[in-house]
């Protein structure tokens, strides 16, 4: 934590070399994030490119005592994914559209099924268990309460996994975890 | 406990958190929450493995500078080839800011600050009769009120805000004069001396009350509604600011409409009263009196248990100098001459020593 800080001290005294290295490393797995909100390589560069700018314009918001760099870093590019979902869709769940452009194609039928979920429901279940986010970091991400954090976290899961159960029925007995 | 409660525990074994133990106990012998976690955890693991066969996908570079700033461009563009000796256009510099402040100055004396005005009335000898604050924002404020001896005669003095303009006020100022001592009874749109002035804060204004002579006003612009007074009661004073009155911690009564600022009486032998419609008239005092409760006082809270309940009486300011005063409460008390629905406050009215150590208000049957 303590390295955290000072390596944030250097992005927000505007050393360009600093953040060119922070983002080299946070940007693989932000992408990847960004991917299962937006299912739109297109709408993935556009949150990419919005996130970063903005904290690059204005490092001095990232409060260091309320969360780790990469748990603003998510914050952020969760806001700006949502905003871009509420100007490109009315429903807060992505539409199944195999032939729409720049449709990502997903690795398996979890991941297929996360894409439906919604915005929080999908926000919540990769940070915990992809970037392994503490609760406390969730709370901040999500901006939600942190005692609501375990049961909204339940809901994510099952979820899931009713959608995950359906998509096994109907794909014939083809089974993606052995 | 049944497998839809031990569901959410099930999800947060997940996340690594400790559950309770019976929610553990029958996770560990139900197969159905057995089935659960395996999927839960499945689940975790199908992402995570996903996420890793993603990660191999590059991210384009990116140059990062920050936004330029254009005056910093201008001004190297104009200091680095200036003719003019650098000494004599600072010089130019600095006369044009002393210039423009002195006309900022004036402008600011012209217009107003804040948002407050507080008033400041004397008397005709001098005397300040009362300083008061009105908000020009508050609606439904209290209007500035006074009541007391001026020469020969007993002034009652009621300033309402009206509305504001640039750096003026319109008040609209009631006065009513009596003989002697009696109850006054504050000047309404009848009765009584009505006066509409434009008062401007920091310039005087004179009033002529007819039987009393010239007030004079003054005034200032405040940024806050002052505290006036001391904070602390003087001695045998009964004070209260804004109260609320609660019972059994639900609120009831609010007289924040009646006493906006802080209103005191300090005559030992007389009770301080007020009313709130549906709980009664209630009667405090500093003197024991007979039928009355005794009250706990810490700063402003006044506590006390009657007729079954818990009461405390909340005040913006300290009570009383002491640890303790008496509440005599007349649930079924109904005011004369005013409408019961509405609380009111602040009667006065006198004790009498009916034994040693106890007092009653007089006229009260003994």
């Amino acid at each position: 934590m303590a390295d955290d800080r000072e390596f944030w001290k250097k992005i927000a005294n505007g050393n360009a070399n600093a953040f060119d290295a922070w983002y080299r490393d946070t940007a693989p797995r932000l992408q990847i994030f960004l991917r299962h909100l937006l299912a739109n390589e297109q709408a993935v560069e556009d949150v990419m490119q919005e996130t970063f700018t903005q904290i690059w314009h204005h490092p001095h918001r990232f409060d260091p005592g309320r969360g780790s760099p990469r748990a603003y870093l998510f914050g952020v590019a969760r806001r700006q994914a949502a905003e871009w979902r509420r100007k490109h869709k009315t429903a807060d769940e992505l539409e199944f559209d195999p032939a729409a452009p720049d449709r990502v194609e997903f690795a398996s039928m979890v991941t297929e099924a996360l894409s439906r979920l919604t915005l929080e429901h999908q926000t919540l279940l990769w940070l915990r268990e992809v970037e392994g986010q503490s609760y406390e970091e969730l709370a901040m991400i999500l901006e939600i309460p942190l005692g609501t954090v375990r049961s909204r976290l339940f809901a994510a899961r099952e979820a899931l996994r009713k959608l995950w159960c359906v998509a096994r029925q109907h794909s014939g007995g083809r089974h993606d975890l052995q | 406990m049944i497998c839809n409660e031990a569901a959410e525990y099930i999800s947060a074994l997940c996340d690594g958190e400790t559950i309770p133990p019976t929610a553990a106990e029958h996770i560990g012998a139900c197969p159905d929450c057995q089935a659960l976690l395996s999927d839960y955890l499945a689940l975790g693991v199908e992402l995570r493995r996903t996420a890793s066969l993603e990660l191999a996908n590059a991210v384009p570079s990116r140059n990062w500078t920050k936004p330029q700033n254009r005056v910093a461009t201008w001004w190297r563009k104009g200091w680095g080839p200036m003719r003019v000796p650098r000494l004599v256009f600072g010089s130019l510099i600095a006369c044009v800011v002393v210039l423009a402040s002195a006309f900022v100055v004036s402008r600011a004396r012209a217009n107003v600050t804040g948002t407050v005005v507080l008033l400041s009335t004397t008397g005709p000898n001098g005397g300040l009769l009362t300083d008061c604050a009105l908000s020009t924002l508050e609606k439904q404020q209290f209007p500035c009120t006074w009541y007391g001896k001026v020469g020969s005669r007993f002034l009652a003095y009621r300033v309402f805000f009206v509305t504001r303009k640039g750096g003026r006020v319109r008040l609209t100022i009631y006065t009513r004069t009596y003989m002697s001592g009696a109850k006054p009874v504050f000047p309404q749109r009848e009765g009584g001396f009505i006066k509409d002035v434009w008062f401007e804060p920091g310039k005087q204004s004179k009033l002529n009350v007819p039987g009393v002579g010239t007030l004079t006003l003054e005034g200032v612009w405040m940024d806050h509604m002052p505290i006036l007074g001391t904070l602390e009661p003087i001695p045998n004073e009964i004070r209260l600011g804004r109260p609320l009155l609660l019972k059994d911690n639900v609120v009831v009564g609010d007289l924040s409409h009646f006493i906006g600022g802080t209103f005191g009486m300090d005559d030992l032998e007389s009770a301080f009263g007020f009313y709130i419609p549906g709980q009664g008239r209630f009667l405090l005092s500093l003197l024991p009196m007979k039928g009355a409760v005794e009250a706990h006082v810490v700063q402003g809270r006044i506590s006390f248990k009657e007729g079954g309940h818990s009461w405390e009486l909340v005040s913006g300011v300290p009570v009383c100098r002491a640890d303790h005063l008496w509440v005599l409460r007349q649930p079924g008390y109904k005011p004369k001459g005013w409408n019961p629905n509405t609380p009111s406050c602040c009667s006065s009215p006198k004790l009498v020593q009916i034994e040693p150590g106890v007092w009653l208000p007089e006229k009260w049957p003994k």
